[in-house]
Protein backbone atom coordinates (compact mmCIF):
# COMPACT_ATOMS: atom_id res chain seq x y z
CA UNK A 1 0.00 0.00 0.00
CA UNK A 2 2.00 3.23 -1.20
CA UNK A 3 1.63 5.84 1.68
CA UNK A 4 0.50 9.06 0.88
CA UNK A 5 1.72 12.24 2.37
CA UNK A 6 0.22 13.62 5.38
CA UNK A 7 -1.35 16.69 3.22
CA UNK A 8 -3.01 13.81 0.87
CA UNK A 9 -3.98 11.78 3.80
CA UNK A 10 -5.92 15.30 5.22
CA UNK A 11 -6.92 16.40 1.81
CA UNK A 12 -8.48 12.78 0.87
CA UNK A 13 -10.12 12.61 4.22
CA UNK A 14 -12.07 16.02 4.09
CA UNK A 15 -13.13 14.84 0.89
CA UNK A 16 -14.38 11.53 1.58
CA UNK A 17 -15.39 12.82 4.87
CA UNK A 18 -17.38 15.66 3.04
CA UNK A 19 -18.66 13.26 0.83
CA UNK A 20 -20.36 11.10 3.21
CA UNK A 21 -22.05 13.79 4.76
CA UNK A 22 -23.64 15.16 1.54
CA UNK A 23 -24.58 11.64 0.83
CA UNK A 24 -26.00 11.68 4.65
CA UNK A 25 -28.21 14.68 3.97
CA UNK A 26 -29.20 13.38 0.63
CA UNK A 27 -30.72 10.51 1.94
CA UNK A 28 -32.55 12.52 4.62
CA UNK A 29 -34.12 14.38 1.73
CA UNK A 30 -34.96 12.31 -0.91
CA UNK A 31 -37.08 9.63 1.69
CA UNK A 32 -37.32 6.35 0.23
CA UNK A 33 -40.37 6.36 2.15
CA UNK A 34 -42.19 7.83 -0.48
CA UNK A 35 -41.67 4.77 -2.96
CA UNK A 36 -41.45 2.04 -0.12
CA UNK A 37 -44.22 2.97 2.69
CA UNK A 38 -41.77 2.63 5.32
CA UNK A 39 -40.48 5.32 7.59
CA UNK A 40 -37.09 4.87 7.99
CA UNK A 41 -35.60 3.45 5.06
CA UNK A 42 -32.66 4.33 3.50
CA UNK A 43 -30.20 4.11 0.28
CA UNK A 44 -27.33 3.16 2.57
CA UNK A 45 -25.33 5.85 0.14
CA UNK A 46 -23.26 7.28 2.78
CA UNK A 47 -21.98 4.14 3.80
CA UNK A 48 -19.92 4.56 0.02
CA UNK A 49 -17.10 6.79 1.28
CA UNK A 50 -16.09 4.70 3.94
CA UNK A 51 -16.49 1.56 2.09
CA UNK A 52 -13.66 3.28 0.07
CA UNK A 53 -11.54 4.23 2.19
CA UNK A 54 -11.73 0.88 3.96
CA UNK A 55 -10.73 -1.17 1.07
CA UNK A 56 -8.01 1.20 -0.15
CA UNK A 57 -7.06 3.44 2.31
CA UNK A 58 -7.02 1.57 5.57
CA UNK A 59 -9.20 0.41 7.94
CA UNK A 60 -8.52 2.39 10.63
CA UNK A 61 -8.66 5.61 8.33
CA UNK A 62 -12.36 4.36 7.45
CA UNK A 63 -13.28 3.86 11.12
CA UNK A 64 -12.05 7.64 11.89
CA UNK A 65 -13.86 8.64 8.57
CA UNK A 66 -17.11 6.67 9.84
CA UNK A 67 -17.21 7.99 13.49
CA UNK A 68 -16.26 11.56 11.84
CA UNK A 69 -19.29 11.04 9.57
CA UNK A 70 -21.75 10.15 12.77
CA UNK A 71 -20.94 13.04 15.45
CA UNK A 72 -20.91 15.25 12.18
CA UNK A 73 -24.57 14.38 10.66
CA UNK A 74 -26.05 14.21 13.79
CA UNK A 75 -24.62 17.39 15.11
CA UNK A 76 -26.41 19.21 11.80
CA UNK A 77 -29.01 17.19 10.96
CA UNK A 78 -29.72 15.26 13.41
CA UNK A 79 -30.77 14.60 17.42
CA UNK A 80 -29.16 13.23 20.39
CA UNK A 81 -31.09 10.05 19.86
CA UNK A 82 -30.17 9.98 16.39
CA UNK A 83 -26.85 9.82 17.26
CA UNK A 84 -27.17 7.17 19.11
CA UNK A 85 -28.55 5.37 16.37
CA UNK A 86 -26.51 6.38 14.63
CA UNK A 87 -23.42 5.12 16.23
CA UNK A 88 -24.51 1.94 17.03
CA UNK A 89 -25.45 1.54 12.96
CA UNK A 90 -22.06 2.44 12.28
CA UNK A 91 -20.32 0.51 14.62
CA UNK A 92 -22.16 -2.79 13.78
CA UNK A 93 -21.76 -1.64 10.13
CA UNK A 94 -17.95 -1.77 10.82
CA UNK A 95 -17.99 -4.55 12.15
CA UNK A 96 -19.47 -6.46 8.95
CA UNK A 97 -16.51 -5.02 6.95
CA UNK A 98 -14.41 -6.16 9.57
CA UNK A 99 -15.53 -9.34 9.21
CA UNK A 100 -15.41 -9.03 5.54
CA UNK A 101 -11.65 -8.49 5.56
CA UNK A 102 -11.02 -10.91 8.46
CA UNK A 103 -13.24 -13.63 7.56
CA UNK A 104 -14.95 -14.13 4.64
CA UNK A 105 -12.05 -12.34 2.32
CA UNK A 106 -12.49 -13.47 -1.35
CA UNK A 107 -15.79 -15.37 -1.25
CA UNK A 108 -18.00 -12.50 -1.70
CA UNK A 109 -17.33 -9.08 -3.39
CA UNK A 110 -17.99 -5.44 -2.54
CA UNK A 111 -21.79 -6.05 -3.08
CA UNK A 112 -22.06 -9.03 -0.30
CA UNK A 113 -20.23 -6.87 2.01
CA UNK A 114 -22.14 -3.42 1.13
CA UNK A 115 -25.48 -6.06 1.97
CA UNK A 116 -23.97 -7.37 5.15
CA UNK A 117 -22.92 -3.51 5.92
CA UNK A 118 -26.64 -2.50 5.70
CA UNK A 119 -27.71 -5.48 7.88
CA UNK A 120 -25.63 -4.80 10.26
CA UNK A 121 -26.64 -1.17 10.52
CA UNK A 122 -29.83 -2.20 10.66
CA UNK A 123 -29.67 -4.64 13.38
CA UNK A 124 -27.76 -2.08 15.17
CA UNK A 125 -29.87 0.43 14.88
CA UNK A 126 -32.33 -2.04 16.21
CA UNK A 127 -30.18 -2.72 19.50
CA UNK A 128 -30.61 1.05 20.00
CA UNK A 129 -33.81 1.05 19.43
CA UNK A 130 -34.02 -1.56 22.26
CA UNK A 131 -31.87 0.26 24.52
CA UNK A 132 -33.70 3.87 24.43
CA UNK A 133 -37.35 2.50 24.14
CA UNK A 134 -36.38 -0.60 26.74
CA UNK A 135 -38.62 -2.73 24.63
CA UNK A 136 -38.18 -5.02 22.18
CA UNK A 137 -40.95 -4.44 19.95
CA UNK A 138 -38.31 -2.33 17.32
CA UNK A 139 -37.45 -5.83 16.15
CA UNK A 140 -41.06 -6.48 14.25
CA UNK A 141 -40.11 -3.41 12.43
CA UNK A 142 -36.50 -4.25 12.09
CA UNK A 143 -37.47 -8.29 10.83
CA UNK A 144 -39.54 -5.93 7.89
CA UNK A 145 -36.78 -3.52 7.13
CA UNK A 146 -34.33 -6.36 7.04
CA UNK A 147 -35.07 -7.98 3.21
CA UNK A 148 -35.03 -4.09 1.88
CA UNK A 149 -30.79 -4.24 3.32
CA UNK A 150 -30.09 -6.71 0.40
CA UNK A 151 -31.91 -3.70 -2.12
CA UNK A 152 -30.07 -0.88 -0.40
CA UNK A 153 -26.87 -3.06 -0.16
CA UNK A 154 -26.53 -4.20 -3.13
CA UNK A 155 -26.97 -0.79 -4.82
CA UNK A 156 -24.22 0.77 -2.47
CA UNK A 157 -21.82 -2.16 -3.23
CA UNK A 158 -22.69 -1.77 -6.86
CA UNK A 159 -21.57 1.94 -6.73
CA UNK A 160 -18.72 0.57 -5.10
CA UNK A 161 -17.45 -1.51 -7.08
CA UNK A 162 -18.06 1.08 -10.33
CA UNK A 163 -15.64 3.09 -8.67
CA UNK A 164 -12.88 1.13 -7.33
CA UNK A 165 -11.08 1.15 -10.47
CA UNK A 166 -10.74 4.94 -9.69
CA UNK A 167 -9.57 4.10 -6.28
CA UNK A 168 -7.16 1.51 -7.21
CA UNK A 169 -5.09 4.02 -9.46
CA UNK A 170 -4.89 6.17 -6.54
CA UNK A 171 -2.73 3.37 -4.68
CA UNK A 172 -0.77 2.69 -7.61
CA UNK A 173 0.36 6.27 -8.52
CA UNK B 1 -28.75 -7.04 -14.33
CA UNK B 2 -25.19 -6.92 -12.66
CA UNK B 3 -22.41 -7.63 -14.66
CA UNK B 4 -19.89 -10.37 -13.33
CA UNK B 5 -18.06 -9.47 -10.57
CA UNK B 6 -20.94 -11.38 -8.67
CA UNK B 7 -19.38 -13.94 -6.46
CA UNK B 8 -20.90 -17.25 -5.08
CA UNK B 9 -20.92 -15.50 -1.54
CA UNK B 10 -22.81 -13.16 -2.64
CA UNK B 11 -25.76 -14.63 -3.01
CA UNK B 12 -25.02 -16.54 0.29
CA UNK B 13 -24.79 -13.51 1.71
CA UNK B 14 -28.12 -12.20 0.36
CA UNK B 15 -30.42 -15.44 0.94
CA UNK B 16 -28.96 -15.38 4.23
CA UNK B 17 -30.32 -11.73 5.11
CA UNK B 18 -33.18 -12.70 3.37
CA UNK B 19 -33.50 -16.39 5.31
CA UNK B 20 -32.78 -13.88 8.60
CA UNK B 21 -35.51 -11.56 8.21
CA UNK B 22 -38.14 -14.53 7.44
CA UNK B 23 -36.75 -16.15 10.88
CA UNK B 24 -36.92 -13.00 12.51
CA UNK B 25 -40.64 -12.06 11.58
CA UNK B 26 -41.63 -15.99 12.88
CA UNK B 27 -39.98 -16.01 15.80
CA UNK B 28 -40.95 -12.85 17.01
CA UNK B 29 -44.83 -13.66 16.20
CA UNK B 30 -44.99 -17.30 17.74
CA UNK B 31 -42.82 -15.96 20.89
CA UNK B 32 -45.18 -16.01 24.12
CA UNK B 33 -45.74 -12.59 25.19
CA UNK B 34 -46.01 -11.37 28.84
CA UNK B 35 -49.71 -10.98 30.17
CA UNK B 36 -48.69 -9.53 33.46
CA UNK B 37 -49.73 -5.84 33.77
CA UNK B 38 -51.68 -5.70 30.61
CA UNK B 39 -55.45 -4.65 30.70
CA UNK B 40 -58.21 -5.30 28.33
CA UNK B 41 -60.52 -2.58 27.65
CA UNK B 42 -63.82 -2.73 26.25
CA UNK B 43 -65.46 0.86 24.93
CA UNK B 44 -68.60 1.13 24.11
CA UNK B 45 -71.27 4.13 24.02
CA UNK B 46 -70.42 5.56 27.50
CA UNK B 47 -69.23 2.72 29.12
CA UNK B 48 -65.81 1.67 29.60
CA UNK B 49 -65.05 -1.71 30.94
CA UNK B 50 -62.01 -3.42 31.97
CA UNK B 51 -60.44 -6.36 32.59
CA UNK B 52 -56.87 -8.10 33.81
CA UNK B 53 -55.43 -10.03 30.75
CA UNK B 54 -53.97 -12.03 32.95
CA UNK B 55 -57.23 -13.25 34.39
CA UNK B 56 -59.64 -15.42 32.29
CA UNK B 57 -62.86 -13.89 32.08
CA UNK B 58 -65.94 -13.83 30.33
CA UNK B 59 -68.35 -11.35 29.64
CA UNK B 60 -71.22 -10.35 27.21
CA UNK B 61 -71.48 -6.45 26.07
CA UNK B 62 -75.01 -5.15 24.13
CA UNK B 63 -74.56 -2.12 22.18
CA UNK B 64 -76.99 -0.78 19.23
CA UNK B 65 -79.34 -4.20 19.70
CA UNK B 66 -75.97 -5.72 18.58
CA UNK B 67 -74.67 -8.54 21.29
CA UNK B 68 -70.99 -9.67 21.66
CA UNK B 69 -69.65 -12.09 23.62
CA UNK B 70 -65.73 -11.57 24.95
CA UNK B 71 -63.12 -14.17 26.06
CA UNK B 72 -59.91 -13.71 27.58
CA UNK B 73 -57.95 -16.54 27.87
CA UNK B 74 -54.40 -17.75 28.59
CA UNK B 75 -53.38 -14.18 28.22
CA UNK B 76 -55.50 -13.69 24.68
CA UNK B 77 -58.97 -11.66 24.04
CA UNK B 78 -61.55 -12.07 21.61
CA UNK B 79 -64.98 -12.37 20.57
CA UNK B 80 -66.71 -15.75 20.74
CA UNK B 81 -70.08 -14.67 19.27
CA UNK B 82 -71.62 -11.88 17.40
CA UNK B 83 -74.58 -11.06 15.82
CA UNK B 84 -73.72 -8.07 13.73
CA UNK B 85 -73.67 -8.67 9.94
CA UNK B 86 -70.57 -8.74 8.88
CA UNK B 87 -68.30 -10.14 11.61
CA UNK B 88 -65.67 -8.79 11.43
CA UNK B 89 -65.22 -8.54 15.09
CA UNK B 90 -65.56 -12.34 15.50
CA UNK B 91 -62.70 -12.84 12.53
CA UNK B 92 -60.03 -10.61 14.14
CA UNK B 93 -59.13 -13.20 16.09
CA UNK B 94 -57.08 -13.19 19.13
CA UNK B 95 -55.82 -10.08 20.37
CA UNK B 96 -52.51 -9.84 23.23
CA UNK B 97 -50.64 -7.18 22.57
CA UNK B 98 -50.89 -3.75 24.02
CA UNK B 99 -52.44 -1.65 21.15
CA UNK B 100 -53.98 -4.47 19.31
CA UNK B 101 -57.89 -3.87 18.91
CA UNK B 102 -60.66 -5.57 17.96
CA UNK B 103 -63.45 -3.27 16.26
CA UNK B 104 -67.01 -4.00 15.93
CA UNK B 105 -68.03 -1.24 14.15
CA UNK B 106 -72.28 -1.55 13.33
CA UNK B 107 -72.23 -2.59 17.51
CA UNK B 108 -69.99 0.60 18.05
CA UNK B 109 -67.72 -1.45 20.46
CA UNK B 110 -63.70 -1.25 20.29
CA UNK B 111 -61.37 -3.59 22.37
CA UNK B 112 -58.30 -2.77 23.45
CA UNK B 113 -55.49 -3.44 25.42
CA UNK B 114 -53.11 -1.08 27.02
CA UNK B 115 -50.10 -1.43 29.34
CA UNK B 116 -47.38 -4.59 29.92
CA UNK B 117 -43.55 -4.13 29.25
CA UNK B 118 -44.24 -4.09 25.40
CA UNK B 119 -45.91 -1.20 25.35
CA UNK B 120 -44.10 2.16 24.18
CA UNK B 121 -45.03 5.02 25.64
CA UNK B 122 -43.85 8.30 23.63
CA UNK B 123 -43.58 11.65 25.05
CA UNK B 124 -42.38 14.90 24.85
Amino acid sequence: MKSLSRAEFASLGGLLLGLALILSYLEMVFSLSAIVPLPGIKLGLSNIPVMMAFYFISPVFAAVLSFAKVVLSSLLFGTPISFLFSLLGALFAFAALLLHRYLIKDKISYIGSSVLCAAFHLLGQGVASVLVLHSSSAFYYISLLLPFTVLTGGLSGFIVRLLSPVFAKIKKS
Amino acid sequence: MKKAGLKKGDFIVAAGVLLLSFLLILLLRVLPNAKEGKTVFAVYGDNKISSSLSEDAEFEIKNNDITLKVRIENGQAYVTYADCPDKICVNTGRISRAGERIICMPAGVCIYITGGEDEIIVAG
